[in-house]
């Protein structure tokens, strides 16, 4: 993994939690309570452990509560079963498709590596992303297959949207974040409102 | 209810003075004049004007009834919600992406996650077969749709410059243009000066200054997610709202599913389901005000031994030529921090694009606009089919506050291939699915490369390097056009199906053409003369 220089290493977004409307406070705050996310109500432990793997891979972070907090949002949009907005038609479901990936991905991965995803070597699975990403492998065993191009832009579409919803992320982007009820005074090139990420650290 | 600051404030009737639960209490169950599906940008005028009238008016709509203040927030994940979740199925060569990227759900409609872009059409664009030999002529002009661009307009005090250099209509507006800028707006607008494209800011239904009880915009930047300070305009806060003191009668939470007819071919009123129970609401009038996917799926659905085919398809024209806007957007790399969180997300805007010029190789035109964009947006569209992932995604967005963003507006020709109808799948409610099929065709293409290569330039010419082009959609429009020959359109030039007289359609789903700029105004304009025409044939007995 090569090493990051984020812009902004001394700014933190939740030091203003106390200036956001409570609804928003609170739905930021959840993304930070670990220990709410567990156990999971859709995923089994094994699906969650590999999207967690394959997750750090596709966002090439493996920090631990952020990549929790991505494998979470998985499992609780699997459980409500809201709406997929849009499916390609002859994709399956999205909770077909994900689920039977994960499970595929296994078999395929056991045929040509002899483990598991996640008892693979990092860098094995590294290349294994890779080659699915590139749709270099697919991802059928034993007569039964997925899309695998819907399947890995439907992971990295959701994993994209958690992991940039998560205030660690804000942070190191040097994302404000949220502004209701102050608002942004200062708007124009070259200005910042006091709260704002600065690269001089302050 | 759960925690009462977590969810929808959640009563299924709003009538003046009365919020209830249940269906027990309501006010028009037999007698209603108008029973409007919808309750977006046209169903929200079209409510606020029949009412207005003295008319009895219910409005059904399929979402909850938001509170501003508890159920929106600054959060760009959570409230992917105020668009149409359900599931469509897409089909075609540019599989269209639905949901928040084009429709709303609950009141308000789309209009409680709009841009607040308020352009109006100009005249070429009701006579694109006349003038350019593409699309179709629409039934009605410029002329036609002027007053009611000048009402709404004024109704909702739209900010926006005192010169309006391209069009029909020059200003001013009725409130100032907006400012401060954002930096990103200040970029385009250096960029298209040296250029020499001409640039405004943008018209926009966003307080400028104090209107109607609310305040001025405060730059916060969320207009995506819910306007929580109720500066932006929406039907939610405004029209709304005023329909409900007029008397009107809005049901929430509520799913039409077919539309009733009598042995006279008229129809009577419909059929909806609240928390899995199905109700039967009666009008004199329905009014089809529920967008371009559901419009065209519910008229399909409630075909019956005298319309076999569907409601008011005669013609074999309802669901067909739906036309989403190009929406391409270039991302530039700056050596200074452009913040592209901050501000109203458009706020300068260019039509120097707009009309036909035959040296570009293509008919009709476009729009650009200075386009903010929050993390969660940048990152899922430039990581779109795993085009960037892993180190380069989170390198280029580490880098977030360095990009600009221009967007594209673009206009998509009309082709009756592009179409709505129903797939095997079924719903909650037993419906089948839409089934959406969209495919550019060259034109469309050719567009979209000459305006792809306008917005790297521009962003050449303001100093930075242009990074990421992503292809994108927004709005969509057609599905039951209006046209004055019922064997190629589903409605009259006011929104009446040739068909059913007291069976009319409202809003994106009767345009003709797209034209080349953000549909909202024209939207809310057409509803509110379909209104007019209601209201004077109601006068005259006609309806």
């Amino acid at each position: 993994m090569p090493e990051y220089e984020p812009h902004y290493p001394r700014f933190d977004v939740m030091r203003e939690e106390e200036n956001w409307d409570p609804h928003t406070r609170e739905i930021v705050t959840k993304r930070l309570k670990n220990e709410s996310f567990y156990p999971y109500r859709y995923l089994t432990q094994h699906e969650g452990d590999t999207l967690f793997r394959l997750c750090a891979i596709l966002l090439d972070d493996a920090r631990s509560p952020v990549l929790a907090y991505v494998v979470f949002h998985f499992d609780s949009t699997l459980q409500a079963g809201i709406g997929e907005a849009q499916r390609k038609i002859g994709v399956p479901k999205q909770s077909e498709l994900i689920r039977d990936g994960l499970a595929l991905l296994d078999q395929v991965c056991t045929e040509r590596h002899g483990n598991r995803f996640i008892s693979m070597e990092e860098s094995d699975q590294r290349r294994f992303v890779g080659q699915l990403v590139r749709g270099e492998i697919g991802l059928s065993s034993g007569g039964r297959q997925v899309p695998v191009r819907e399947w890995i832009n439907k992971i990295l579409t959701e994993a994209v949207a958690a992991y940039y919803s998560h205030p660690s992320i804000w942070s190191e982007i040097g994302y404000a974040g949220p502004a209701y009820p102050r608002g942004y005074v200062r708007s124009e090139l070259g200005l910042t409102d006091p709260w704002e990420a600065r690269r001089d650290g302050k | 209810m759960a925690n009462s600051r977590d969810t929808v404030t959640h009563h299924a009737v709003h009538s003046q003075d009365h919020r209830h639960n249940d269906l027990n209490h309501r006010k028009y169950e037999d007698d209603a004049d108008v029973c409007i599906v919808g309750a977006g940008a046209a169903g929200g005028v079209l409510a606020y004007e029949l009412s207005k009238s003295g008319l009895k008016v219910v409005i059904i709509e399929a979402g909850p009834f938001w509170n501003p203040q508890t159920d929106f927030a600054s959060d760009e994940l959570s409230m992917t919600r105020l668009g149409w979740q359900d599931t469509r199925l897409v089909s075609g060569n540019d599989p269209l992406q639905l949901g928040h990227n084009n429709s709303g759900k609950g009141v308000g409609g789309g209009t409680t996650h709009f841009t607040g872009v308020f352009l109006r059409f100009h005249e070429s664009d009701f006579r694109t077969r006349s003038e350019d030999g593409v699309g179709e002529d629409w039934p009605i002009r410029y002329e036609d749709l002027a007053p009611y661009y000048d009402k709404i307009e004024k109704d909702i005090a739209v900010s926006g410059p005192k010169h309006f250099p391209w069009g029909s209509f020059h200003g001013p507006y009725p409130y100032p243009e907006r400012e401060p800028l954002s930096a990103n707006a200040e970029i385009f607008r250096i960029g298209c000066e040296k250029l020499g494209i001409r640039s405004v800011v943008a018209p926009l239904a966003i307080n400028s200054a104090p209107f109607d009880g609310r305040p001025p915009c405060i730059n916060r930047g969320f207009c995506n997610q819910g306007c929580l300070p109720n500066a932006k305009f929406s039907t939610l806060i405004h029209h709304i709202p005023k329909a409900i003191q007029h008397g009107a009668e809005v049901i929430s939470d509520s799913m039409v599913t077919q539309i009733q007819t009598n042995e006279d071919g008229r129809v009577t009123g419909v059929t909806f389901v609240h928390e899995g129970k199905t109700y039967k609401q009666k009008a004199r009038i329905v009014i089809l005000a529920n967008f371009v996917v559901e419009t065209p799926r519910l008229l399909l659905h409630s075909a019956n031994a005298r319309f076999p085919d569907g409601l008011a398809n005669s013609s074999g024209w309802v669901g067909k030529a739906i036309m989403p806007h190009s929406s391409n957007d270039v991302y530039g790399i700056f050596p200074e921090e452009i913040r592209l969180y901050k501000g109203t997300p458009v706020l300068a805007t260019t039509q120097d694009f707009y009309e036909t010029d035959s040296t570009r190789g293509f008919a009709r035109g476009y729009t650009l606009h200075a386009h903010g964009s929050r993390p969660v947006e940048m990152a899922k569209s430039i990581s779109k089919g795993a085009k960037l992932w892993g180190s380069d995604l989170r390198k280029a967005m580490l880098d977030y506050n360095f990009y600009g963003r221009i967007t594209l507006v673009g206009e998509v020709l009309p082709d009756p291939a592009n179409r709505v109808t129903l797939a095997e799948e079924k719903d909650e409610y037993d419906m089948p699915l839409a089934h959406v099929s969209f495919s550019y065709g060259e034109n469309d293409k050719r567009l979209i490369n000459h305006a792809v290569a306008k917005m790297n330039e521009i962003i050449q010419a303001a100093g930075g390097i242009p990074a990421f082009v992503t292809d994108d959609t927004a709005h969509l429009m057609g599905g039951c056009r209006m046209g004055n020959d019922p064997q190629t359109s589903v409605t009259n030039g006011y929104g009446q199906t040739h068909d059913i007289p007291n069976l009319f359609v409202a809003g994106a789903s009767l345009f003709v053409t797209s034209g080349g700029g953000n549909p909202t105004n024209t939207v809310m304009a057409l509803a509110a003369r379909t209104a007019d025409y209601i209201v004077e044939q109601s006068k005259r007995q006609e309806l």
